[in-house]
């Protein structure tokens, strides 16, 4: 079966693999759900979401590439529990559709977690698929 | 006396439910080789829950990323060579410090712990 390739396909492919996942209601899950606040997932979960979506989307995820969760230990881009100017710059290369008018005005590490969101997942998804069809 | 905690030290902590790495264990055994390396495949392997193994070295390894404060290659660029006491060496090389991880459990959960020591 060809693996799903507008968004709203991805979408409840997404919703469904990450609802096996954490052991959520699936009908619960949106675009806008946080992975860590909302869903409760945890490092062993996100290699768990990765390897599902690599089996389901047939594509390789380098680590670090989706859940850019390691940049949140760096001491250049945190500072004191808060994302610094330069940090904000890098995550959002990173997560480009996320939220951020709402994170800059209160940027703690502890607001992070929200930007992980299915619907991040959804847009690297994208993203990666198109990108693939492109070159092949 | 001297301060057991200086400048240029660094901890990093991470805690793995066990039910957690039974179910990933269960689902991506033939996958381990992406985030461990052959030796800790063993290490699993050889126990009578595997899972319980596996979530030693998965929260063993987050520990040792969280301490060196930088984003990974990849899972098996740290290689863990258990002690028997619930320790881990890092077959790593660490020029400027010392590395020690150490992990406990209890029925639900491995939690584990790297310090990361600058060499005098």
């Amino acid at each position: 079966m060809m693996p799903p390739s507008n968004k709203e396909e991805i979408f409840i492919e997404v919703r469904k693999i990450v609802a096996q996942a954490l052991r959520a209601d699936e009908q619960k899950i949106g675009l806008n759900s946080s992975l860590i606040k909302d869903l409760g997932a945890e490092s062993i979960d996100f290699l768990d979401i990765v390897f599902r979506l690599e089996k389901s989307f047939k594509i390789k995820i380098p680590k670090g590439e989706l859940f850019p969760e390691k940049l949140l230990t760096d001491t250049r881009l945190v500072n004191a529990g808060k994302v610094t100017a330069e940090g904000i710059v890098e995550l959002q290369k990173r997560i480009p559709n996320a939220d951020w008018a709402a994170f800059s005005e209160n940027p703690s590490v502890h607001n992070l977690g929200n930007l992980f969101t299915v619907g991040m997942i959804v847009d690297y998804l994208a993203d990666k698929l198109a990108l693939l069809k492109s070159t092949t | 006396m001297k301060p057991a905690f200086r400048r240029g030290d660094s901890l990093g902590v991470d805690l793995v439910e066990i039910k957690k790495a039974r179910r990933f264990y269960a689902r991506h055994r033939a996958k381990l080789s992406e985030i461990l390396t052959e030796s800790e495949i063993m290490f699993c392997r050889r126990a009578k829950k595997p899972y319980e193994r596996l979530a030693a070295l998965l929260a063993s390894k987050e520990a040792v990323f969280k301490a060196l404060s930088r984003s990974p290659k990849s899972f098996t660029e740290i290689e863990l060579c258990p002690d028997g006491y619930g320790r881990f060496k890092t077959a790593s090389a660490f020029s400027k410090k010392t590395c020690r991880v150490r992990y406990r459990k209890n029925a639900r959960f491995v939690l584990a712990d790297c310090y990361l020591k600058r060499r005098t």
